[in-house]
């Protein structure tokens, strides 16, 4: 087998082959047992190699990187773009309709500014573990439901300023933790946290403003 | 969202920083350090940006914050690299998981370079991306996987 049998062998696993090579490369497979060895050898390497980028380190790191960028978008828009049209605008007497106008924009941009700018959020949950148990009734599926619990869950571990609760669904215990602040306004809080079961563990985000609650799960 | 933020904040982007950072650091923490200092900088720096393509402008970035924050870094302590305990039935995953580490480390940046962009990236894309030929890819990519093979002992099954 050659160095060009190889890469024609590994490209054929990268899917990077056009149908004439794809032809080629199989009849050798199944002619070759040096080269059909090779593949499995490949096979092994790539699923290595794909272990370590789709390890749960990495599915935590994409929920952490993930979490940071989304956190930092409304902030650029608002100090990178908007800031620099209303000086653009003070400064352009075409455009400046009268100062009581752009005085009222500043106002209006200088409140906004300062509502997104960062500021350190403490985490405010402190309370006891909160415990609360479910029946599952017949009829109804479990994995619907689940969320839902988990969902109502949180926003009374919430409402009961409790970091820490234990969801007894069935016969099995999930245990929630509510670990970080991550949004605080007047009208949006957000929790990080993340639940274990059986060993497994659920990442969430989970977000309540006046009206409305919501929970997302990120892994 | 100016267009520069657009391309910054991109999931493709983020997958990729993220792979190139997980194959430097082999650590999360470590990661999440470098990626997130990286999207700083490049913030930071925008102005420096041409305007074309962002992905090498970022990956360089990305590549001098490492050099940097080795240089700032203490040696580990000894020990630091023994595997940590486990219950039993976690042992051998850890074992291995550790042995792919170490092959891993074993490659040359460019090899680890190169396989990380292979996550998310066609040879073209990557000859593109380090101004090289597709074929020229194709040669480090398979010195780089038989490199990580021979490490893990595949050759001999």
């Amino acid at each position: 087998m050659t160095d060009q049998d190889k890469i024609l062998i590994m490209s054929y696993l990268d899917n990077e082959l056009d149908a004439k090579e794809i032809s080629e490369i199989e009849l050798l497979i199944a002619s070759d047992s040096d080269a059909q060895d090779y593949l499995n050898q490949l096979k092994m390497t790539n699923n290595e190699v794909d272990a370590f980028f789709n390890s749960d380190d990495m599915k935590l790191l994409d929920a952490s990187i993930s979490e940071f960028v989304e956190s930092f978008k409304p902030k650029q828009a608002a100090s990178f773009v908007n800031f620099s049209n209303v000086l653009a605008g003070f400064f352009t007497p075409k455009q400046a309709l009268s100062y009581s106008f752009t005085a009222a924009l500043f106002l209006v941009v200088g409140l906004f500014f300062q509502d997104l700018t960062y500021k350190e959020i403490l985490f405010d949950l402190n309370g006891d573990i909160y415990e609360k148990q479910v029946f599952i009734t017949r009829g109804v599926s479990v994995n619907v439901g689940l969320k839902d619990e988990i969902h109502a869950m949180i926003y009374e571990m919430v409402q009961n300023n409790s970091p820490e609760g234990n969801l007894t669904y069935g016969s099995s215990v999930y245990a929630i933790f509510l670990e970080d602040k991550t949004i605080e306004t007047d009208s949006l809080n957000c929790y990080a946290g993340q639940y274990f079961i059986a060993g497994e563990n659920q990442e969430f985000i989970f977000c309540e403003s006046q009206q409305d609650t919501s929970l997302i799960f990120i892994n | 969202m100016t267009n520069f933020e657009s391309m910054l904040f991109s999931d493709g982007l983020r997958v990729k920083l993220m792979n190139i950072a997980m194959s430097r650091t082999f650590n999360r923490f470590d990661a999440e350090d470098l990626v997130q200092t990286t999207y700083l900088k490049a913030i930071e720096k925008q102005d420096q940006f041409s305007g074309e393509k962002i992905d090498p402008w970022i990956v360089t970035i990305l590549k001098n914050t490492f050099i940097d924050s080795t240089r700032k870094k203490k040696p580990d302590l000894p020990g630091d690299d023994l595997p940590e305990l486990t219950e039993d039935g976690d042992q051998e995953n850890t074992l291995l998981e550790r042995d792919r580490d170490m092959c891993f480390e074993k490659l040359d940046e460019v090899e680890r370079d190169v396989i990380a962009m292979k996550q998310t990236m066609s040879y073209k894309e990557i000859a593109d991306f380090l101004q090289i030929k597709a074929s020229s890819v194709r040669v480090k990519l398979l010195r780089a996987k038989e490199k990580f093979m021979i490490c893990m002992d595949f050759d001999n099954d």
